[in-house]
């Protein structure tokens, strides 16, 4: 009893520290929250988690409305490509990069386009109207329609 | 060859059957245990099956791939142990097998599909249907394969547990049973402790029977020696009973001869009569007067001693024989009664006394009585009552013959006369030398004139002319006789010769003047006259 009553204390210190250490990360980027954007020229005009991840993960390849959508990665900013898939899927990038790997061979299923750096991102959603990327908030410009954010 | 009551067959027998019983109780329960546990492992192989294709599934259902989802199900299916499965979505349906399992009645595990990336939500379900027959197949082989094993492990165990008993218990117990058989008791064989069994319960039952052996060899030596003592003194005893110049006889209360020694057989052979185990009881046929012995013996036994006597044996040929008889009780340890009778042959000593008896009573020159021999005589006739009558005879001449011839020519005429007397007396008369020239007739009469018949037949043989040394002139001797009458002179024997004396005397006075008056009856007043005179 009295071991467990400690371990209850462990546990729950640990996740008072968690969360600490998010509320730590959370000022410091207060500014880099993700948002889901198109062109600000596409019809869709918001998409819910569960088409994001049908669009994302190759299910489909069309917006609900029916319009192409092309999914993009950013293939530099690891670390906004990997807050993107834990915040969508709840899985490390390894776990996703598995899943295309496994997938590759099919043909029929294709992964999201790659554009290299988050500039480049920026100009694909201006110039591509079936473009569907993840940016922080802080980079949303005026040619681009946020249709998703994360809580 | 096998004996079916021995140690080892017996042993054997249980040991099988206990091996038998233990496999087959546990074989059973294993068998179950064991299939019941394949079965489970089984089922368990099932979900871990699942569990490789679970990814592929999922994602094949999250992206209605059907190149995927055949993979998974044919990847399932691959496995001995699944008979058929299936995966259905709402988009996608592929099945393998699954006819041929209905058909079979099999019963499907059902795993639902999760969306890979949205974990509660289900896209679809796989059916896996179990290969039962070949799960069922595989545990019977495993439990049977362990059963199999049992019997052999218990076969393994009884030959080993068989065989140590054997070279330790049964072989060592074998051996020394054959070496007990082979001793004879008494001697100085014993049993070897077997190898290695020093210290075990065997060689504890080999010591102490080693031991009884040497009681055994230990009593049988005492016993030995003792019988030898026995025989040696048998045998000195034996010697002693055979060889025994006494006749000596033990016999029942009822007569029966229980032992009898040689010279018993002969005493009966001398008198005469067969050799017989029994002689009535004491032996009372063996004598002259049965009754009298029997009468004697028992009223001694009566009194608690030993009879003893000397009994005449009754004699079927000539032979007389007298025998002292020595008789006593003997009562053994159970009460037995018996009679130990010696018997002594004493008939020579008897004859001897006879003889000394005779030789007393009758005259040794003549063989006639004597005086003392007459005297007895005479007491006998009184006493038996009889008359008769007492003559006295004296010799005249005799002295003469004495002076002139010499004592062997007094002999000659002595016997001369007794031979005449003896001769020409009665049957029932009697001649006695009453002591010198002087002798006594005793004649059956009681009248004067029968005694002067037979004193005159007397006195013509005494009278016959006698020649000594063939002498030409004879040599005659003349008597003179006084005679009495018992009882009508007297009743007293010396009266009685005192009253013949006188007569006698009488008679002689007459010898040259009236020699034909040579007799003379005694008067008994005379008697008292001469008594007086």
């Amino acid at each position: 009893m009295k071991q467990y009553r400690h371990r209850f204390i462990v546990i729950t210190t640990l996740l008072a520290l968690h969360s600490l250490n998010c509320f730590a990360f959370m000022p410091e980027n207060g500014s880099q929250r993700i948002v889901v954007v198109t062109n600000h020229n596409n019809n869709v005009q918001e998409l819910d988690k569960k088409g994001l991840i049908n669009l994302f993960m190759g299910k489909y390849s069309a917006f609900p409305n029916g319009q192409q959508a092309t999914p993009i990665d950013v293939e530099l900013d690891e670390k906004l490509k990997a807050q993107f898939y834990e915040a969508l899927v709840g899985l490390p990038l390894a776990r996703i990069n598995a899943y295309w790997s496994r997938l590759k061979f099919s043909g029929r299923v294709k992964p999201p386009a790659i554009e290299q750096t988050v500039d480049a991102v920026r100009q694909r959603l201006e110039d591509d109207e079936s473009a569907l990327a993840y940016i922080y908030e802080s980079n949303v410009t005026d040619k681009m329609k946020v249709v998703y954010r994360f809580d | 060859m096998i004996n079916i009551h021995g140690l080892g067959f017996r042993l054997s027998l249980f040991l099988i059957a206990a091996a038998m019983l233990v496999v087959l109780t546990t074989t059973e329960f294993f068998y179950r245990v064991t299939y019941e546990n394949e079965i489970n492992e089984a089922n368990h192989d099932i979900e871990e099956l699942y569990g490789t294709v679970s990814a592929t599934a999922s994602i094949a259902a999250f992206l209605e791939d059907e190149d995927l989802a055949k993979e998974a199900i044919n990847g399932l299916v691959k496995s001995d142990k699944i008979l058929a499965a299936s995966i259905k979505s709402d988009a996608l349906y592929y099945q393998l097998n699954v006819n041929e399992a209905i058909n079979r009645d099999t019963e499907p595990r059902m795993f639902l599909v999760r969306n890979p990336f949205i974990p509660e939500e289900s896209l679809a379900e796989v059916n896996i249907y179990p290969n039962v027959d070949h799960i069922i197949g595989q545990a019977k082989k495993i439990s049977t394969d362990n059963s199999y094993s049992l019997y052999a492990e218990a076969l393994v165990v009884g030959i080993v547990a068989l065989v140590v008993t054997y070279y330790i218990i049964v072989s060592p117990m074998l051996r020394v049973g054959r070496s007990l058989h082979k001793i004879t008791p008494g001697t100085a064989q014993r049993i070897d402790v077997p190898d290695y069994h020093s210290r075990s319960e065997i060689g504890a039952l080999v010591n102490d029977t080693n031991q009884l052996l040497s009681k055994v060899e230990e009593q049988f030596s005492q016993e030995r020696h003792l019988r030898e003592e026995i025989e040696f003194l048998e045998k000195r005893f034996r010697m002693l009973f055979e060889n025994a110049k006494s006749a000596i006889v033990l016999m029942t209360e009822a007569g029966y001869i229980e032992l009898k020694n040689t010279a018993f057989t002969d005493l009966v052979e001398k008198i005469g009569l067969e050799v017989r185990p029994d002689y009535g009881e004491l032996l009372s046929e063996l004598f002259e007067n049965p009754a009298t012995i029997k009468a004697t013996l028992l009223e001694s036994f009566s009194r608690n001693e030993f009879a003893t006597g000397e009994f005449k044996l009754k004699s079927v040929n000539k032979n007389v024989m007298w025998v002292q008889l020595i008789a006593s009780v003997l009562i053994t340890e159970d009460g037995e009664r018996f009679y130990q009778l010696t018997l002594n042959d004493i008939s020579s000593r008897k004859h001897e006394l006879q003889m000394l008896a005779l030789q007393a009573d009758f005259d040794s020159l003549t063989g006639i009585y004597n005086r003392n021999g007459g005297e007895k005589l005479i007491s006998k006739l009184m006493n038996k009552g009889h008359h008769f009558a007492l003559a006295l005879i004296d010799l005249n001449g005799f002295k003469a013959v004495n002076d002139i011839y010499g004592h062997d020519a007094g002999d000659e005429v002595l016997i001369f006369v007794a031979e005449q007397l003896k001769d020409k007396i009665r049957k029932n008369d009697m001649a006695i030398r009453w002591g010198g020239d002087e002798f006594v007739l005793l004649l059956q009469a009681e009248d004067e004139e029968s005694v002067k018949t037979a004193i005159s037949k007397v006195n013509d043989g005494v009278k016959k002319p006698f020649y000594f040394n063939n002498e030409q002139t004879p040599t005659v001797v003349s008597m003179s006789v006084g005679v009495a009458f018992y009882p009508s002179m007297s009743q007293d024997m010396n009266s009685l010769i005192k009253l013949a004396d006188i007569a006698m005397y009488k008679a002689k006075q007459n010898k040259i003047a009236a020699p034909e008056d040579y007799l003379i009856f005694a008067q008994p007043d005379s008697h008292e006259n001469g008594d007086k005179a």
